[in-house]
């Protein structure tokens, strides 16, 4: 029998379960109930029927209580506070309140968890910056895909220097060459506008095209009328605010020493942007260099580069004046041109592959520290799975799917992952500075444009979170709910194959940077201390200037006799940058061409200066009558081409095309031990010195290494007293040597930084391991303490099972990074060997940090007392 | 009738039955019927969300009172604030109104 009270407080208190409904609400509610079931009833249902009838015409009973909230919030969105907002997925509330509830519970794990993943991506995000700013180099002119880098390019290699005659031939045979501009960028003067004067050793010699190819903005004037004619100079800010400060520099007359003629300033640009591989504070005519040498087709005098006409690929362009060298020089000339990319010339300088070869380098590492930071996560994430094992099991009993389980970690290690990736953009600018210094650039983070580098950083993160949370969710969703919620150990994963694998290949990155960092760091070292065949140390440079250069011997009298001053000689060049060839001819030269052969000019007592062995014959002296005549000395390497039982008084020809004709047979007086003219990446190669005081651009000083202050103050006394118009500038030899390492040493820094980073990820990770460990197996420890192990013992027990993983992963490291570094020794023709010590070195300091990292949390483990952990069995 | 014209017209038809007097939820529901011929068809339970929200604003005032069948029931008056709000909605609508008649008339006004 149905009734009517009992259905009505039935649904009554259906209603009072909707915490949305106040009670008064429901009663107003209830009264228009049975108003329409006495509507009803009256009309012949039965109280049955009217009682549904009225219950379904009230409609979805938590719609009412949701319109009635939403009058009495005050929320924007009426949202009530128990319910989950509307775009996120029921659960996914209470997987984020869980997530931090686990997190709170185990603050240890946690942070070493984010900790680990935010190094990790630090470092990605530096390395990022870096290669950003090495891939912008060059890339902000507007015709960048036209302009074209003039190499030189023979069976031995190529090279970034064009004789100046071909870049206007080209323009004149062929109408795909719409621009030319020859860059010599290295004219150095004095310059001076009324009183003010300044050293300006940036001054670039070019074509009007110049600024019409490039995209360097005018400030005064343009890109039409910059460069008129011969006397026309162009500025960039920094340089014209030196003379003239803030008034209007176009018209206005400068003084340069060299040439010694006045020159009208007709334009004035932005300051070169720190990315641009093209650098000058001022910009003239090349024409300054004389119309012979821009004319002649047998000196390769400096850079030039063109512009094609849209439309027209270089590949085919570069087959079409491939014979020009022979064309206009006879067929015994093998090089040819080849235009490359200007947007490529700062990663492949020269034609070669150069800085694109650390981008690589680098990025590589980036990737893989980010990878161990995965791994870190994705161990730490699996043995701290424990603790959440209950909650797996309760979920799934309640009915949650294995792919629910499985999206809820993989969700939680997404969340962790961008998390970490905004501590790390937080923390990239603080730690930037330190970088940048550390990388020898001025870094910018997030400057230029950024989206590129933003949606890279998405995507990093993105794959870190889902590569290193695939395994744990994995291996969660796995788990049999009855046995997580019958015992605690049950459950727990135990030293998987996985895992271990996954410390190996941490172990072995980590050991084969460590390798990286050692041999690198041994190699320049090893640079450093080379014996080069001449003697480096003490010896101050000095660039030569016209006020000297005619009283060449009178400088040196005066300064030689002061007090801390042992030598003084002058060179064309430095002895470790010589670079330069030259042709050389004999009468027995057994083939047609005269052979290439390293040359620069010398003074009197440069081989004694500089401490190099005569070994046959004797020194330019000034005790002979002319030895610029036609005296000239010769290595041993140059000897042993030349093939005379005793070369000294052979007559051979020095083909300088700068030097007349009558000027080039030369008799050999000495002959010098062999030493390297060139960086340690080059060979030894034969060798002529002449005397030509006009060439002599250097002074060096060897000075007393008890008295260097002293002497120094001599020197720049001498220095001032010739040349009143030069700044003092020195530099010390064997810094300058040291300087043509800058990329070596750059590498090496970057690497030792990553290395030690590498290893402190993965040091991080072992401790939690480590801990966890130690936890699992602290009953264990208990009773066999009971029984009478040595803390030592126990120690040894727990370390043990680490070890065998750095072995493991010695045998995948040691190969492999001795496979890369011999590569990368291979570009120097004198290198260290590749000791094993190197690679026991790196694998001792491995061992080391596992030992801290696992030796101490398992010391406290074992100096527990056994009493605690067995108490409650 | 589209919801949201229901909805709209809600607050003066609901202002308009209680000039006459007092009246509670089911009558309200009812006179609205029997007023638009059964084309006027609100959803019942959320008459009661509009009715408290209309309280709020202070257009009504409501009162528990035993009625005549001896039950509690919510009686609803309008309030003077709501009296001056009702005068405003029906110029509103009466305005609409006006547009559409013009609207529909046909011929005469062209020239």
């Amino acid at each position: 029998m149905f009734d009517l009270e009992k259905a009505i407080s039935e649904w009554r208190e259906r209603m009072q379960a909707d915490p949305a409904l106040e009670p008064g609400q429901i009663a107003e509610i209830e009264s228009h109930l049975r108003d329409k079931i006495d509507d009803l009833t009256s009309r012949g249902r039965t109280p049955e029927q009217a009682f549904e009838e009225a219950v379904l015409g009230l409609g979805e009973t938590s719609v009412i209580g949701q319109q009635f909230f939403k009058v009495y919030t005050s929320r924007r969105s009426g949202r009530p506070s128990w319910q989950p907002p509307r775009f996120v997925p029921a659960l996914a509330w209470n997987y984020v309140r869980t997530a931090a509830r686990a997190f709170r519970r185990h603050k240890g794990f946690a942070v070493l968890n984010i900790g680990g993943l935010t190094v990790g991506m630090l470092s990605f995000l530096l390395i990022m910056t870096w290669v950003r700013n090495e891939l912008s180099y060059d890339q902000f002119h507007e015709k960048k895909d036209r302009l074209f880098t003039v190499l030189t390019q023979d069976q031995g290699g190529s090279w970034s220097t064009t004789p100046y005659a071909l870049p206007p031939a080209l323009k004149e045979s062929y109408p795909e060459v719409e621009e030319f501009a020859r860059v010599w960028p290295w004219h150095d003067s004095l310059v001076r506008y009324a009183d003010v004067r300044f050293n300006e050793n940036a001054i670039t010699l070019t074509d009007p095209g110049f600024f019409r190819m490039f995209s360097f903005p005018f400030v005064r004037g343009n890109s039409g009328t910059a460069l008129p004619d011969k006397s026309s100079l162009v500025l960039t800010e920094t340089a014209a605010r030196r003379y003239f400060g803030d008034e209007d520099p176009t018209g206005k007359v400068l003084h340069l020493a060299d040439p010694d003629q006045d020159f009208t300033v007709t334009g004035v640009v932005r300051d070169v942007p720190l990315n641009s591989s093209l650098r000058f504070d001022m910009v003239g005519r090349v024409e300054w260099l004389g119309e012979d040498r821009l004319a002649r087709w047998t000196e390769w005098v400096g850079p030039a580069y063109v512009q094609l006409r849209s439309g027209t690929a270089a590949g085919p362009f570069n087959e079409k004046i491939k014979e020009i060298f022979r064309e206009r020089l006879g067929p015994n000339w093998p090089p040819s041109p080849v235009l490359q990319p200007f947007s490529k010339s700062h990663l492949y300088a020269e034609g070669r592959p150069g800085v694109i070869v650390l981008v690589v380098v680098f990025s590589a590492i980036a990737v893989l520290i980010l990878l161990l930071a995965c791994v870190n996560f994705t161990n730490l994430s699996t043995v701290q799975s424990i603790q959440r094992a209950r909650e797996v099991g309760m979920r799934k009993a309640v009915g949650a799917t294995r792919s629910q389980i499985a999206r809820q970690f993989l969700g939680e290690a997404l969340m962790l992952s961008f998390l970490s990736m905004g501590l790390a953009v937080l923390t990239a600018p603080v730690v930037l500075p330190a970088f940048s210094l550390l990388a020898g650039k001025s870094l910018t983070f997030l400057g230029g444009d950024p989206r590129g580098l933003i949606g890279l950083l998405v995507l990093a993160t993105t794959a870190t979170g889902l590569l290193a949370g695939s395994y744990p969710a994995f291996l969660l969703s796995s788990f049999k709910p009855v046995e997580t919620l019958r015992s605690r150990t049950a459950a727990m994963p135990g030293g998987t194959v996985f895992r271990k694998a996954l410390i190996v290949f941490q172990f072995a990155a980590s050991v084969g940077l460590l390798v990286g960092s050692i041999a690198v760091g041994r190699q320049l070292r090893f640079i450093r201390t080379f014996d080069l065949g001449f003697d480096r140390d003490q010896i101050v440079t000095l660039e030569n200037n016209p006020q000297i250069l005619p009283r060449l011997d009178t400088f040196k009298q005066q300064l030689r006799d002061r007090p801390g001053v042992l030598n003084v000689t002058f060179a064309g060049q430095r002895p470790h940058a010589v670079g330069q060839a030259v042709g050389v001819d004999w009468d027995r030269n057994p083939g047609p061409f005269p052979i290439s052969m390293g040359y620069t000019v010398v003074d009197y007592d440069f081989f004694e200066t500089f401490g190099m062995t005569i070994v046959r014959g004797r020194a330019f002296s000034p005790a002979f009558s002319d030895e610029t005549a036609d005296s000239c000395i010769i290595n041993e390497a140059a000897e042993k081409i030349f093939g005379w039982e005793d070369p000294i008084g052979q007559m051979v020809t020095w083909n300088h095309p700068a030097v007349d004709p009558s000027n080039r047979n030369v008799r050999i007086i000495g002959v010098v031990k062999n030493f390297f003219d060139r960086s340690l990446r080059s060979e030894i190669r034969p060798f002529i010195f002449r005397m030509r005081r006009p060439w002599n651009q250097y002074i060096f000083v060897k000075v007393d290494k008890n008295r260097v202050a002293e002497a120094l103050g001599e020197v720049k006394a001498a220095f001032e007293k010739f040349a009143p118009d030069y700044a003092f500038t020195y530099e010390f030899l064997d810094e300058a040597f040291d300087s043509q390492y800058a990329v070596e040493a750059q590498t090496g820094r970057l690497f030792n930084s990553f290395s030690v980073l590498s290893v402190f990820i993965a040091a991080l990770g072992l401790f939690g391991l480590a801990a966890y460990t130690a936890e699992r197996r602290t009953k264990e420890i208990g009773v066999r303490k009971v029984l009478g192990a040595s803390i030592s013992g126990l120690v040894g027990l727990l370390t043990k099972e680490y070890l065998a993983l750095v072995g493991a992963a010695v045998v995948i490291a040691w190969p492999v990074s001795y496979f890369f570094m011999s590569r990368w020794l291979g570009h120097f023709a004198r290198r260290t060997s590749l000791s094993p010590l190197y690679f026991v070195a790196a694998t001792a300091a491995m061992l080391a940090v596992v030992l801290a990292a696992v030796g101490l949390r398992t010391l406290r483990a074992a100096r527990a007392n056994p009493a605690d952990s067995l108490r409650y069995e | 009738m589209s919801k949201t014209l229901a909805a709209a017209s809600a607050r003066p038809m609901i202002l308009s039955l209680l000039l006459r007097g007092e009246s509670y939820g089911y009558r309200i529901l009812q006179d609205v019927t029997a007023l638009s011929g059964g084309t006027i068809d609100w959803s019942e339970a959320l008459l009661y969300p509009v009715l408290h929200r209309m309280e709020k604003e202070g257009v009504i005032r409501s009162q528990w009172k035993v009625s005549e069948e001896k039950r509690m029931r919510k009686y609803y008056v309008l309030t003077d604030f709501g009296r001056r709000e009702l005068e405003v909605e029906k110029e509103r609508w009466l305005s609409i109104h006006g547009a559409f008649l013009r609207l529909w008339t046909p011929a005469e006004e062209s020239d």
